[in-house]
């Protein structure tokens, strides 16, 4: 066979004017948002919980979606994900779409990311069902278009 | 409300180009360019124009002078001169990019023409008397990644560019020798070559498959590959734009759009069938209805199956329904959209599209 190390030689290198930096990717619509920190995160967590054992999924769930830690550290990122997946969770498999329906439609794009991500990572094994169902229901809303804007979209949770 | 539709064999159908008199029809398609005589009820093929040697990616007639330009993966760009006897003659134009050229669109005014390209350019072709020759400028900055799309503002100055770093931004392309000074717009009163007059994103990202400006040239809508349209209205030169709208949609992303007036835009893509959107920078935009709805078609259920068929089935699948075995698309096309182009307008409203997709049909739709 021929040789394909060729291949594996980036030749943009060469051109330093070729070369885009991870920052450039940045979007612009999140540039600006500071970063939150640990303790931020958690005692946003804290009070999502609260509005839980309240009964208040529907509000927990829009609240910890509308404001997502898109700038913050994986760290930080990785609590919220603990935060909304135990939302994503407590909430009963009937109630789920009159909660997904009353989501505004970028709440349900973020949370297409959330479920994505929540499958990806191990804590999530024992809710894969849950996590199923969820996506189920928001892509009887949103249809095919959230999956594609999932993948286009450079803001990661 | 009806729709023509011509099956044009099965090769992909990268764009296409109407004359003014609509009486020819030029596909791009693999490495050649087909010319279609369309005065018929059924379109003949009446010549080949072969000159490219990889995929012509774009082809557009200049709707006075009849010139067609086309450019190609091979990084070429040629400019066919009709001659009286119904042959053209091909001028290559240097376009110095080391990339596959990917659009090609004649300026309003058909003294330019502008090319996206892969090398992360944009050439701005023009010719020179003096060298009986067309020469290229490229527009550069701050473009970060192919060039999907380029149309140009009514005023065949300002252009509008797509690109593949999720940017959708509005150039001047005034070359001095050639264009008179513009009258001010709303993007810019002076506008020397390579000016970014306006640079936008959408909120979820997604490469800019096609940009284009309103009929009065104040407004610029661009589909991108989160599935959603975006229209801007800028309120000046140097100010952030009045207004922005976002309208993400359920369907697959769109590759094209066709402005039908101020407050329509026809958009048509993955999902293959067209679908209008209405709005103004006011009351923002929404999607109003679908064209081809491929909701409304009934789907063909009552088909007779043989008993040949029956036994078939079961002998291959154990059952003997053949339910969802018909695989044909409730829609006209039968695969992504490609290419949308104004057809036909009247009182200043586009009432005919036409378009070209991956499956070699040709449809004019009413919208």
């Amino acid at each position: 066979m021929a040789n394909v190390n060729f291949r594996r030689i980036n030749i943009d290198i060469l051109e330093p004017e070729n070369n885009i930096a991870p920052e450039e990717l940045v979007p612009p619509s999140i540039a600006n948002l500071p970063p939150a920190s640990v303790a931020e995160i958690q005692s946003f967590g804290q009070s999502v919980r609260a509005a839980l054992s309240r009964g208040d999924h529907a509000d927990a769930l829009a609240a910890a979606l509308g404001n997502p830690p898109y700038t913050s550290s994986e760290e930080v990122k990785a609590i919220h994900l603990t935060t909304i997946l135990e939302i994503l969770s407590t909430v009963k498999s009937t109630d789920i779409s009159k909660i997904v329906e009353k989501l505004s439609s970028e709440d349900r794009d973020t949370l297409i990311k959330y479920l994505y991500k929540g499958m990806g990572v191990p804590e999530s094994h024992g809710i894969s069902g849950v996590l199923l169902a969820w996506h189920e229901k928001v892509i009887e809303v949103s249809g095919q278009g959230a999956i594609v804007r999932f993948l286009s979209d450079r803001r990661m949770v | 409300m009806s729709h023509s539709s011509q099956s044009l064999g099965h090769v992909p159908i990268e764009d296409h180009s109407f004359s003014a008199d609509r009486g020819t029809l030029a596909l791009a398609r693999d490495i050649g360019v087909e010319l279609y005589d369309t005065s018929g009820p059924k379109y003949t093929l009446r010549t080949s124009l072969a000159g490219h040697d990889k995929t012509v990616t774009a082809v557009d007639i200049a709707l006075q002078s009849g010139r067609i330009v086309t450019c190609s993966q091979d990084r070429n760009a040629l400019v066919w001169e009709p001659a009286a006897d119904g042959t053209y003659k091909p001028t290559l134009v240097l376009l110095r990019i080391n990339r596959a050229a990917t659009f090609a669109r004649w300026s309003p005014d058909e003294k330019k023409f502008a090319v996206g390209s892969g090398a992360r350019a944009i050439a701005v072709c023009y010719f020179e008397e003096e060298n009986d020759w067309w020469v290229s400028r490229h527009i550069k900055k701050p473009l970060r990644s192919t060039v999907l799309s380029v149309e140009w503002h009514p005023n065949s100055v300002l252009l509008a560019a797509g690109s593949t770093d999720s940017h959708a931004r509005v150039f001047s392309a005034f070359v001095k020798d050639v264009d008179a000074r513009p009258a001010p717009t709303v993007w810019g009163e002076r506008v020397p070559f390579q000016t970014l007059c306006g640079d936008f994103v959408s909120p979820a990202g997604g490469w800019v498959h096609d940009a284009a400006f309103s009929p009065s040239g104040n407004a610029l809508a661009f589909v991108s590959h989160d599935s959603s349209v975006t229209v801007v209205y800028p309120s000046g030169p140097e100010q952030p734009p009045a207004a922005i709208v976002n309208i993400t949609t359920t369907m697959l992303p769109f590759i094209s759009l066709v402005w039908l007036s101020e407050n329509e835009i026809v958009a048509a893509g993955h999902d293959c069938h067209p679908v209008v959107f209405v709005g103004s920078d006011q009351q923002g935009w929404q999607l109003d209805h679908s064209v081809d709805d491929p909701l409304k078609v009934k789907k063909s259920s009552g088909k007779e199956s043989s008993a040949l068929n029956m036994f078939r089935q079961m002998d291959l699948k154990g059952t003997p329904t053949s339910a969802s075995e018909d695989s044909t698309l409730p829609t006209i096309h039968q695969n992504t959209i490609t290419k949308l182009r104004a057809y036909a307008s009247s009182g200043g409203r586009v009432t005919k599209v036409s378009s070209t997709g991956v499956d070699g049909r040709v449809v004019i739709f009413s919208v």
